[in-house]
């Protein structure tokens, strides 16, 4: 995440909303010299890259822009350099040696430890420190990394840390959401999902923390910004965040839109819970005559939409699926108010799997012949039972 | 009624007829179609709706975890009692001010064996974490549940980090009866409030020996509670803290950091007098976020910013460092820097054994406890040692420099101040003549204890 201070040169306000300063095609040029200079440097020590990098007369960039792209740079060039000495052993046996000695000069202590390990003193020296962030020194620039993707990558950090600031988010999808939709649950959202009204092929997802209800903080951030990854599954969307960025408490909105220079032309695909790949691996062993489908279509119960995980086909009625969808954490009454949705939209054949650990009130939960309580694996053969 | 827990919230579900301005912090949450109110506020929402009707099932806390085991005896001082007892007098919800080496983790133990709670028990760092578990080892007889530091072993007696505490409250927010804050000026300020937030615990002890002032010091009075007792360093000094004396070194410039430092320091002063002008009372703050704004001001921050980090390892410092190395080079010593790449200067120069966060927990550990044993006759440091960490018995400081004021300082001088028969610790504080760091160093010295201190 971006730092405050950059954050607020990142992005300028008009009256509400946050207008990022993306880096575009107009910023190669400095960013091709970035990146060369950057290349230049390899073997040298970090501070040397910093300083290099930082001097206007060398890299002629708007000073903001300049910044961000060196955070997201750093981190993929750097490397640890070999050391004639494991620098944990070279400290303990020079600094207890210095200790020992007091009247000795610092030279004796370094030739004396340096002939323990068979080394020069300027060996032991320069390995002393050698497995610390000071000592570490500039490696190759990743060949991936192109000005065009470095742009990307640091547009994408912009906004990552606009929505890392965020209370609310509200995204408009037009196409699939249901990895969106099952990733926001995954990471504790309150997660409510409508139809638009101006575009029926379209849902608009509203995400908050439940402590979001009383006042702005920063705890459901994380959360909220890797939401921005899975967008690029969805056709076209439009995220608004609701962010707090001038530190008075007034929210301004930031606007994300499908084509904004942030990368997310490609599909993400997240590996899958472990969870689920143990029901996907154990449910065809028992059950020959089902196939299993993940990431089924929504179903409409009512206003909202259900985002099941599996759609289990028998293959003697293909046309009667049934639908199971995982939860994690849940109340009774969360419980019920599912059950009461899917009666009232008429669905029958839906399975719920509730983790035994996920009912914060530790209530006794509804009576249904449709849960299946978890712990560690989803049983394929209770599943079975229901559905057979 | 139902009383639920929620992510680090209290739901209250079936309560078609409540009118929620009855109840203290709650809402009604349309995202859910239910009433919700932030998780500390749970006694105040039990209280206003024991008599409410329908009658109010409270279903908040899991069931089947395991009561708390039996403690061991424990000693204590006549002013760790009265800290207990006041702590006690305030319904089990106060906020206990003592200095560095004073004790306060006993009194934690105390507290805990009094309460006969389940309790989590949240420090700031892993190094603290570790020797919290392994005091409360010491004094429990059951088992020490740790989260943090790649462990999530959790028991009715658990021991936290803020850091994994703010990601796991939503889930165990309900699970505690007493939460113990150590280090509890780190909150208050808006980061990682939400900690204190999501958990129901009724019964809350903070222990600090630098409390935060407002509007921190009201939050944190809200979220853990109020002071409920305070001693400073001069009132336990001499019987229950080492006595010592804090000398102030004055050193100069360099004629090339002479130069350097009178011209920024003429820039930043010139910025800074024309908005005193224009808003005399304005906070640093305010003036900070004007001068983002302007050209003009960015300059004068950016000269600040520079003479900041002139100041903290100038020539003469490194030399003054060099001198006192030598002079006492058979007492205990710790030398505290601004930053680690002083701190790096000087362990290479002097070959002093470093103790930064770059330095892992392991090798940490084992140099403090060469440091005890008499192995390592110092150690520098630029935060790791400020607070928290019980640092072997030292002899001598050499405070270089700082970033974090005055309480920093005040920590760094509790780390001396450990009780040996006959001790009497020196401080040196080191500050650069006609600059802003020497006025800062004499109120700081006046402030710690004016009889101790003498300036050379």
């Amino acid at each position: 995440m971006l730092p405050h201070a950059l954050l607020r040169v990142s992005a300028h306000l008009e009256g509400e909303r946050a207008v990022p300063h993306y880096l575009s095609a107009r910023d190669e040029p400095w960013l091709r010299v970035l990146l060369a200079e950057s290349a230049r440097l390899v073997g040298q020590k970090r501070a040397a890259w910093h300083e290099r990098l930082r001097d206007p007369q060398l890299v002629r960039a708007p000073k903001a822009k300049l910044q961000v792209a060196l955070r997201v740079l750093e981190p993929l060039c750097r490397e640890r350099p070999v050391a004639a000495v494991p620098p944990k052993e070279g400290r303990a046996a020079l600094f207890r040696a210095a200790a020992s000695r007091a009247e000795t000069s610092r030279a004796q202590v370094l030739n004396s430890v340096a002939a323990r390990f068979a080394v020069s003193a300027a060996d032991l020296e320069a390995a002393i420190f050698a497995d610390l962030p000071i000592e570490q020194r500039v490696a190759a620039v990743p060949e991936r990394l192109s000005p065009a993707r470095l742009a990307t990558e640091a547009n994408l950090a912009i906004a990552s840390s606009l929505v890392r600031r965020a209370t609310h988010v509200r995204v408009a999808v037009h196409g699939d959401a249901r990895a969106l939709v099952r990733h926001a649950r995954r990471v504790g959202l309150i997660c409510g999902v409508s139809r638009l009204e101006r575009s029926p092929q379209s849902v608009a997802l509203d995400l908050s923390g439940p402590l979001a209800l009383f006042h702005h903080g920063q705890v459901y951030g994380q959360a909220l910004a890797s939401l921005i990854p899975w967008l690029a599954n969805c056709e076209q969307f439009e995220l608004t965040a609701t962010c707090a960025l001038s530190g008075d408490g007034v929210l301004s909105s930031f606007v994300l839109c499908s084509g904004d220079p942030i990368g997310t032309g490609h599909r993400v695909r997240a590996p899958e819970p472990l969870l689920e790949r143990k029901f996907e691996r154990d449910f065809p062993r028992i059950a020959p005559g089902w196939s299993l489908l993940g990431e089924p279509e929504a179903i409409a119960t009512g206003e909202t939409l259900l985002f099941p995980d599996f759609e289990l086909v028998p293959a003697s009625a293909p046309d009667r699926p049934w639908r199971l969808q995982i939860l994690g954490f849940w109340t009774r009454d969360y419980l019920r108010e599912k059950l009461r949705r899917l009666q009232a939209a008429g669905i029958e054949r839906f399975v719920l799997c509730i983790d035994h650990r996920g009912d914060c009130a530790d209530g006794e939960r509804p009576m249904d012949p449709r849960i299946v309580v978890y712990k560690t694996r989803i049983d394929p053969r209770a599943v079975l039972a229901i559905i057979r | 009624m139902h009383l639920l827990f929620d992510h680090g919230t209290l739901v209250l579900a079936d309560a078609p007829d409540l009118k929620a301005g009855r109840v203290p912090g709650l809402r009604w949450d349309p995202r859910v179609a239910l009433f919700r109110a932030p998780a500390w506020r749970y006694s105040e929402v039990c209280a206003a709706l024991r008599h409410a009707l329908p009658p109010l099932r409270d279903e908040v806390r899991p069931k089947a975890l395991p009561e708390p085991a039996a403690w061991n005896a424990l000693d204590l001082r006549p002013y760790q009692r009265a800290a207990l007892l006041s702590w006690e007098l305030s319904g089990r919800y106060g906020t206990i001010v003592l200095p560095t080496g004073s004790g306060k983790t006993r009194v934690a133990i105390a507290a805990l064996r009094a309460a006969g709670a389940r309790a989590l028990c949240l420090v700031p760092t892993r190094a603290l974490l570790a020797q919290w578990c392994s005091t409360l080892r010491a004094a429990y007889r059951g088992t020490v549940g740790c989260l943090g530091d790649g462990r999530r072993d959790l028991e009715a007696i658990t021991v936290a980090t803020f850091e994994s505490a703010y990601r796991l409250m939503p889930r165990i927010g309900a699970r505690f009866d007493l939460l113990i804050v150590d280090e509890a000026h780190h909150f208050g300020a808006g980061i990682r409030d939400e900690t204190l937030e999501m958990a129901i615990a009724p019964q809350r002890l903070g222990l600090t020996a630098t409390p935060p002032s407002d509007p921190a010091a009201s939050r944190l009075a809200q979220l853990v509670g109020p002071i409920v007792y305070q001693l400073e360093i001069a009132d336990l000094a001499g019987r229950w803290l080492a006595d010592f004396d804090l000398l102030t070194v004055q050193l100069g410039l360099n004629p090339a950091e002479r130069a350097k430092h009178d011209e920024d320091q003429r820039l930043f002063s010139a910025y800074r007098r024309r908005q005193r002008d224009c808003d005399p009372a304005a906070p640093w703050q305010d003036f900070v976020a004007l001068a983002a704004r302007s050209p003009e001001g960015r300059a004068a921050l950016s000269a600040w910013r520079r003479n900041r980090q002139l100041l903290q390892f100038t020539e003469a410092k490194a030399a003054a460092v060099g001198a006192l190395l030598a002079r006492h080079r058979d007492s205990k010593v710790i030398v505290f820097t601004a930053d680690n790449e002083a701190a790096y200067r000087i362990a290479r120069e002097h070959l002093v054994m470093p103790i930064t966060c770059d330095i892992s927990r392991a090798e940490r550990q084992a140099a403090l406890s060469a440091f005890s044993a008499g192995e390592l006759r110092s150690l520098v440091s630029a935060r790791v040692l400020n607070e928290g960490i019980d640092v072997p018995d030292a002899d001598v400081a050499i405070i270089v420099s700082g970033t974090q004021g005055e309480r920093e300082h005040v920590q760094r001088v509790g780390r001396l101040l450990r009780p040996v028969p006959g001790k009497r610790a020196l401080i040196y504080h080191l500050a650069t003549r006609a600059t802003a760091e020497l006025r800062r160093a004499i109120e700081r010295r006046h402030t710690l204890a004016p009889a101790r201190t003498a300036s050379r």
